[in-house]
């Protein structure tokens, strides 16, 4: 079955890296500009991994993650949090939230497929090039 | 006897965070460099993406100054897309608003790490000829504590740093 990946982030810049970074392999990309259209998206079809930033406008990432987990159909979807900042407060609210890991922007690519490949498979596309390194 | 709230070393701060992102973002290798001594209007200005930063014991706000070129080059490496002889103005404003945010984090992560917790806000993008786009940022955020002037892939960038450290 092909894994659906929703990115949640209000940079355009972001959702069009991820974009590429997911081409090559076998997956739906679906993207949303802040958390209260990334809701929208995870539940007309919920996927099976959310990549999503922390700080957005109209609504932020933890509240969106808050929200997830009070609804019974996402509860359990995983989340990876995208942040520029480590600061500890906020991993600890994510960490509480139930949200599987997180990485710091600007992140290294291979990292990020780490991350997400002990969630979801990647398969590389049969007809995808092999995938650039990072810079 | 011990100040509270210790300076947290806002110059050296400065020096570290932007080419720690662009080494990590593009694998550019960023050095210091003199101000611009060029005086005349620039007919395409630059962009400016200003982060503020907000914490219980610290205000402050991160402004980078950045030429369209280097922004078009570095979005297209980004995205390995062929750089467009001129991409849409909100494409390079996001990347220069993506840039401030992630420089800004890397500062915060510093301040936090002297002391000084502090949040980001919302990036504000404007150009010198043009009002600004985005929530105004907090007027409270203190002095220019650094100017730094960076060259990278044959281009300028200038970060400005501004923080005040105020009772809890």
């Amino acid at each position: 079955m092909t894994p659906t990946i929703l990115s949640v982030d209000d940079s355009k810049t972001i959702r069009m890296v991820l974009a590429r970074l997911f081409l090559p392999f076998v997956c739906e990309f679906r993207e949303a500009a802040n958390g209260e259209e990334g809701l929208a998206v995870a539940l007309a079809t919920p996927p099976d991994l959310i990549l999503l930033d922390t700080n957005m406008p109209v609504m932020d990432g933890i509240t969106m993650l808050r929200r997830l987990r009070e609804d019974p159909r996402l509860r359990r979807t995983p989340v990876i949090m995208l942040t520029a900042e480590a600061g500890c407060e906020n991993l600890a609210t994510v960490a509480r939230l139930g949200a599987r890991d997180y990485i710091t922007k600007p992140f290294r690519e291979e990292l990020l497929l780490a991350k997400v490949g002990r969630i979801v498979p990647l398969v590389p596309r049969e007809d995808s090039p092999p995938h650039p390194p990072s810079p | 006897m011990t100040p509270p709230h210790p300076q947290p070393g806002f110059p050296a701060i400065a020096h570290l965070a932007l080419p720690a992102v662009l080494d990590s973002l593009l694998g550019l290798t960023t050095t210091a460099t003199l101000p611009p001594t060029d005086s005349l209007v620039d007919p395409d200005p630059p962009f400016i993406g200003t982060v503020p930063l907000t914490g219980p014991n610290l205000s402050g706000l991160v402004r980078l100054t950045i030429d369209r070129a280097f922004a078009e080059s570095a979005l297209a490496r980004l995205t390995d897309t062929t750089p467009r002889p001129r991409a849409d103005d909100p494409e390079v404003a996001d990347f220069v608003g993506e840039l401030g945010n992630m420089v800004a984090g890397r500062i915060a992560s510093l301040l936090a790490s002297r002391g000084h917790a502090c949040s980001l806000g919302t990036p504000r993008i404007s150009r010198l000829t043009s009002p600004p786009t985005g929530p105004d940022p907090d007027p409270d955020t203190g002095p220019l504590q650094s100017r730094t002037h960076w060259a990278c892939d044959g281009h300028l960038i200038t970060m400005d740093l501004h923080g005040r450290l105020r009772a809890p």
